[in-house]
């Protein structure tokens, strides 16, 4: 186990290098120029003055050679210091820390919300393939993972919030402008983790030890809830973690439908807004994150798979 | 991290109901947001100034006049120094009384600003000082007759002496009108309540909240599920569903915005006037207007609207004649088959892009091949501004700085003007330019602005589509609210609801 947890270490400090570079390197694929792209993201105007740019350009040290700039950075970032927004003016850490809250709570409430469905879904269509259940099942599946979320979302404001009034439309006030945007969020992973849990379930049902629980008397409902779920779980946790790191910063369109100030909502801003630092900081957090959560993801692995524990020489 | 992730969490999973109408408040779902830490110089100025809490020494009616708010009274005492006289009586939120030295120190700050105000910049400002206990002097390096309508821009906003610090700009208790900030989420609303202290008395409403909101049509769902009170700037195509219920008001706001068509003057075939009035011509401004704007946005002759004092005397919305366009080019000796025209039109105002397809189909008409290109505002604009283009599209407002297209006129269309897209320049044009901005007399200045604009007309510089309309949605309990045409003021003392 310490073994993962050291290679996850080393590739993360890579990955935190190249990501930083690239995100450093995100405005220079634009043709416009910085500081005309700040100024134009705090003002409703196109015509900016000129010395209005030039007076911005030195103030956030845009007029310095670029690998000063990077390096400069860099030098900051490797003391926890991520400097401050172009655009608000706020220590990059505190937004970020403030959006991955709002993002983090957002992704696990959909993807548990998910998970609570799927996995006694899954099982229960696996446990009788072509039954009514089954067949319930796979057109749920298909229905949902071919609805859009942009489509989702308008229908849902449209039933919960305009015909029954039982819903705040937009915001991130109170628990219940969580429900909405969950919702819109929740359907495709739902549907993949009940296709997981299905499939996963019936390789379970047909494993020797099911067998010889069922010889020993065990009912096959006993039998999976005792010994199948725990091994027909294992790649629904996979499954959650790589849906849980992709929600945190690629929820945009949900958190911009519904003014959540989440990781999506911040990351694409500052791709708009050519905001330099929010950028760096929000990708170096997401991938330091997505790294992270893969890590927990195979430690947990290991402890639910016993079978594994010895090839990583415990 | 995780502490201060737990402790966002834990208090958005207690938090109570919903945002939802109170008795006495009002919700505005505005689309603006706070972005710059409360700088002068930007939007954030345009959330102060609709919370109701920030004020000018001036400010600007709905029919575009300069009216006394904190200066009772100025004057142009020589060509280079206006004087003001400060109001009597009026206390910032936190206390303290507003005099010439508080009012002198604000407006330092504004000038000292990182990024330059408009209208009220070092450029254009020498000093600005309390020459009396109420009197404040502000001297200008060049003759400025505009500077009654510059000190009503919110970035202008006289705060207490208590705003300033190092760090910033901080409104929260420190502004002098009828509304005080209370709370702030800069990611998502400002709170404010009634300041009971108020010099032009108390307002009706006891308090309200701006809540940010970036998506239009989100907005217009708040109107309709009575989350929000007003919403500004809905989607032109949402208001027939907004307008049916009869619960809510849509109120239609004369944008001080032209569409227009840039050409580019400095280079074939554009450089030749005759070709400028084909194209012009060949376009059908009224079409436009009904197909993409639901006739709601009316056809443009010049950059100005009818009901402006600024207006060209003499511009008629040009009608469609192919015929004349053909001639034209005839004349000009120039074959439309034989060239390659390009429009560029920018993502970031979703109509452009059909506004281009319908130009280019009107032009292919008249013989021209063209191509139309989409792009991110800002990776076009360096090929507008450079010259390197043949026509682009652009949304442009033209009175940003202060009340009068004093600005406009001369960013677009002198020679030395910093938004010259056009790449046009006129000796003549220039020498009317700086007489008009020289003249002290308001009806006359208006004037001239309004021969200007008959000149850009009459030489078909560019080619004016449609003045713009936007729309605000009230619902049908609120009263005392009329869009502010250069969207400066919303909470009012007399903006109430029931």
């Amino acid at each position: 186990m310490w073994k993962i947890i050291l290679q996850r270490v080393a590739i993360l400090v890579m990955m935190l290098f190249i990501v930083s570079v690239a995100a450093f390197c995100v405005p220079l694929l634009s043709d416009g120029d910085p500081a005309r792209t700040i100024l134009l993201s705090r003002v409703s105007d196109l015509d900016l003055a000129p010395e209005a740019v030039e007076a911005l350009r030195r103030e956030l040290g845009l007029d310095r050679p670029l690998p000063v700039q990077y390096l400069s950075w860099l030098g900051s970032a490797l003391q926890g210091d991520f400097g401050y927004s172009f655009a608000s003016r706020q220590p990059v850490a505190a937004e970020i820390t403030r959006a991955l809250g709002v993002s983090i709570t957002l992704a696990l409430s959909a993807l548990g919300v998910a998970l609570l469905v799927a996995l006694p879904l899954g099982t229960a269509a696996a446990m009788r393939p072509g039954g009514k259940v089954d067949g319930f099942t796979t057109l749920l599946i298909q229905t949902l993972v071919a609805t859009p979320e942009y489509w989702f979302a308008p229908v849902s404001v449209l039933v919960f919030v305009l015909w029954l009034g039982i819903l705040p439309s937009a915001g991130w006030q109170s628990w219940e402008s969580l429900i909405l945007p969950a919702m819109a969020l929740m359907l495709r992973p739902m549907a993949y983790f009940t296709q997981v849990t299905r499939a996963a379930m019936r390789e379970v049902i047909a494993a020797p030890y099911i067998t010889a629980a069922r010889a020993r008397g065990l009912s096959m409902n006993e039998a999976v809830v005792h010994h199948g779920l725990r091994n027909g779980s294992l790649p629904v946790v996979t499954f959650f973690a790589l849906w849980f790191a992709g929600l945190l910063g690629g929820s945009v369109v949900i958190e911009v439908i519904f003014a959540v100030p989440g990781m999506g909502r911040l990351l694409y801003e500052a791709v708009v807004n050519n905001d330099v630092p929010v950028l760096q900081g929000g990708f170096v957090a997401l991938v330091g994150l997505s790294i992270l959560i893969n890590t927990i993801t195979d430690v947990l692995y290991v402890l639910f798979n016993p079978a594994m524990r010895g090839s990583h020489g415990h | 991290m995780m502490q201060r992730f737990l402790s966002v969490s834990t208090a958005f999973l207690l938090a109570a109901a919903p945002v939802l109408a109170q008795d006495g408040q009002l919700v505005l779902a505005d689309n603006l947001a706070l972005k710059a830490n409360w700088a002068m110089s930007g939007d954030d100025a345009f959330i102060g100034a609709h919370a109701g809490c920030y004020e000018g020494l001036t400010r600007v009616s709905q029919d575009l006049k300069v009216e006394p708010s904190l200066a009772t009274d100025w004057a142009l005492v020589d060509p280079l120094t206006w004087e003001f006289k400060i109001r009597e009586g009026v206390t910032f939120q936190d206390g303290n009384p507003l005099d010439a030295k508080a009012v002198s120190e604000a407006l330092d700050h504004a000038l000292k600003s990182e990024v330059p105000i408009r209208g009220f910049s070092p450029k254009q400002i020498a000093s600005v000082e309390a020459t009396g206990p109420m009197t404040v002097t502000i001297k200008t390096n060049t003759p400025l007759v505009t500077l009654p309508g510059s000190v009503a821009n919110p970035g202008t906003a006289i705060l207490s002496p208590a705003a300033y610090s190092k760090d910033g700009i901080n409104p929260v208790g420190t502004c002098t009108g009828p509304f005080e900030i209370v709370e702030v989420d800069p990611q998502q609303y400002v709170k404010v309540k009634r300041f009971e202290n108020y010099w032009g008395g108390k307002a009706k409403l006891a308090g309200g909240t701006i809540r940010f909101i970036p998506d239009a049509n989100t907005r217009g769902t708040m109107a309709r599920s009575g989350e929000a009170q007003i919403s500004r700037l809905v989607p032109p195509a949402a208001v027939a569903t907004l307008s049916s219920g009869g619960d809510l008001a849509v109120l239609e706001v004369n944008a001080p915005r032209v569409l227009e068509l840039l050409l580019n003057n400095a280079r074939a075939p554009f450089d030749n006037q005759k070709v400028r009035q084909a194209v012009r011509l060949a376009i059908d401004t009224a079409g436009i207007s009904n197909a993409i704007f639901e006739g709601k946005s009316p056809p443009a002759g010049d950059p100005f609207r009818s009901d402006q004092p600024w207006e060209a005397p003499n511009a008629p919305v040009i009608e469609r004649d192919l015929e004349k366009a053909r001639a034209l080019l005839n004349e000009a000796g120039v074959d439309p088959a034989a060239l390659k025209i390009e429009i560029l039109a920018y993502t970031g105002k979703t109509e452009l892009r059909d506004v281009a397809q319908i130009i280019q189909a009107m032009l292919t008409e008249v013989g021209f091949t063209v191509n139309v290109r989409v792009a991110e505002y800002s990776s076009i604009e360096p090929d507008m501004l450079s010259g390197n283009y043949d026509m682009a599209l652009l949304s442009r407002g033209y009175m940003t700085d202060v009340p009068e297209p004093v600005g406009y006129l001369t960013a677009d269309y002198s020679c030395k003007g910093s938004y010259n897209i056009s790449q046009y320049c006129n000796t003549e044009f220039d020498t009317m330019l700086a007489a008009a901005a020289s003249e002290g007399d308001p009806t006359a200045r208006y004037r001239a602005y309004g021969e200007l604009a008959q000149y850009v007309y009459d030489n078909a510089v560019t080619v004016f589509l449609v003045n713009e309309t936007v729309f605000d949605v009230a619902s049908s309990g609120v009263t005392g609210f009329t869009p502010h045409p250069l969207n400066y003021y919303v909470f009012d003392t007399d903006l109430d609801v029931k």
